[in-house]
């Protein structure tokens, strides 16, 4: 059956994809955001989205509340709902189940990488199949899915991040939703518009032309931008710190990332051609029947 | 990965379901998933994904 065998290439490709990046970001992406969560602790109780929920508590019990070394002795204590009241404006509060630091902590960012990846090799290769299965069951390679690494890279990494940078705990940013709805937008425009751009074989001018205006539309359009400065939490020394360890994560996430995606495309490809490919040649299918209008289409 | 593919007992479910149904399906089980990890306003999985998001350069906080 066709579906579980593209569900078990994903899962193939996810776990090895997923692996990699867990290692890649343990190596430079995850101390960035530990040295992050150091500064965000010692800020915290003085920055104003935050001070509000301390008003009544003396400033060291608030600090502690801030820290990162996951206190979970402290949340066995906050049973009243009153204690729950302030949770919901700074996600690292004590009062919800979090991995502890250390171990656990890693784990999960391994199996949340093993599972992230593998719903991206979902999308990716059933997308890889039927573009294989417009050329004739010959184009899946591990160099084409290089390429098609490189873009799912630029429409997931490096164009919405062009809009809404990579951020570090701790950093200010407009509201939650309306940034998760400009990403989402830029990342349709910025696949459709590469796959408009890259892959037309008729009328390609046409074709690049509707690419091009979908690239440029999320940024017609505006990424939501916080209302001052990204690091205003923080200051003196620890702004000029934070600064830097932006500059790091930015490049830090892109190396990670494309890596990430080059591997995932490459070994995708390489599962469609070795095992996807043998069910979605034409006419391989009895029950899929395709128009000549529809197999220009895909 | 079989020169006579008729004779893969797998290819027998595809009669009832269409190519483009399975490939729709993997699909939207690919975005859901996806959807869990990176954006889901759950504060355990966003507590479990946190350094992901990040990583990822998706929108956390």
């Amino acid at each position: 059956m066709l579906f579980r065998r593209l569900f078990l290439c994903a899962l193939l490709v996810g776990v090895a994809s997923g692996l990699l990046h867990a290692a890649l970001q343990r190596l430079q992406v995850v101390p960035l955001i530990a040295a992050a969560e150091v500064h965000e602790s010692a800020a915290s109780p003085a920055a104003p989205p935050h001070a509000s929920h301390h008003d009544a508590a003396p400033a060291p019990a608030a600090a502690h509340e801030h820290t990162h070394e996951r206190p979970h002795e402290s949340i066995h204590v906050h049973e009243d709902a009153g204690a729950h009241e302030h949770t919901h404006t700074h996600s690292h509060d004590a009062d919800e189940w979090q991995p502890a630091d250390g171990l656990e902590r890693t784990v999960w960012t391994i199996v949340a990488n093993i599972l992230a990846a593998t719903g991206y090799a979902l999308l990716m290769i059933p997308m890889l199949a039927l573009w294989d299965r417009s050329r004739g069951g010959t184009a899946a390679s591990w160099k084409t899915g290089l390429a098609w690494g490189a873009c799912a890279w630029l429409a997931t990494f490096a164009l919405p991040g062009i809009g809404l940078p990579p951020e570090l705990p701790g950093m200010e940013a407009a509201e939650l939703r309306s940034r998760q709805a400009w990403w989402l937008l830029c990342v349709v425009c910025s696949g459709a518009g590469l796959a408009a751009w890259l892959l037309a074989r008729r009328h390609v001018w046409a074709w690049r032309g509707i690419g091009a205006v979908l690239l440029a539309l999320p940024f017609a359009v505006g990424a939501p931008q916080p209302d001052g400065d990204a690091l205003a939490a923080f200051s003196g020394d620890a702004a000029v710190q934070m600064h830097l360890l932006w500059a790091q994560f930015i490049w830090a996430t892109a190396l990670a990332t494309a890596l990430y995606w080059l591997a995932l495309g490459a070994l995708s490809a390489v599962a469609v051609a070795r095992w996807v490919r043998p069910l979605t040649r034409p006419g391989t299918l009895g029950g899929a029947t395709l128009t000549p209008a529809m197999e220009r289409a895909l | 990965m079989n020169a006579h593919p008729t004779s893969l007992g797998s290819l027998a479910p595809a009669r009832t379901g269409s190519l483009f149904t399975q490939i729709a399906a993997a699909l939207l089980l690919g975005a859901v998933m996806v959807y869990g990890v990176e954006f889901s306003a759950s504060p355990v999985a966003h507590n479990a994904a946190h350094d992901v998001r990040h990583a990822n350069g998706r929108p956390c906080h």
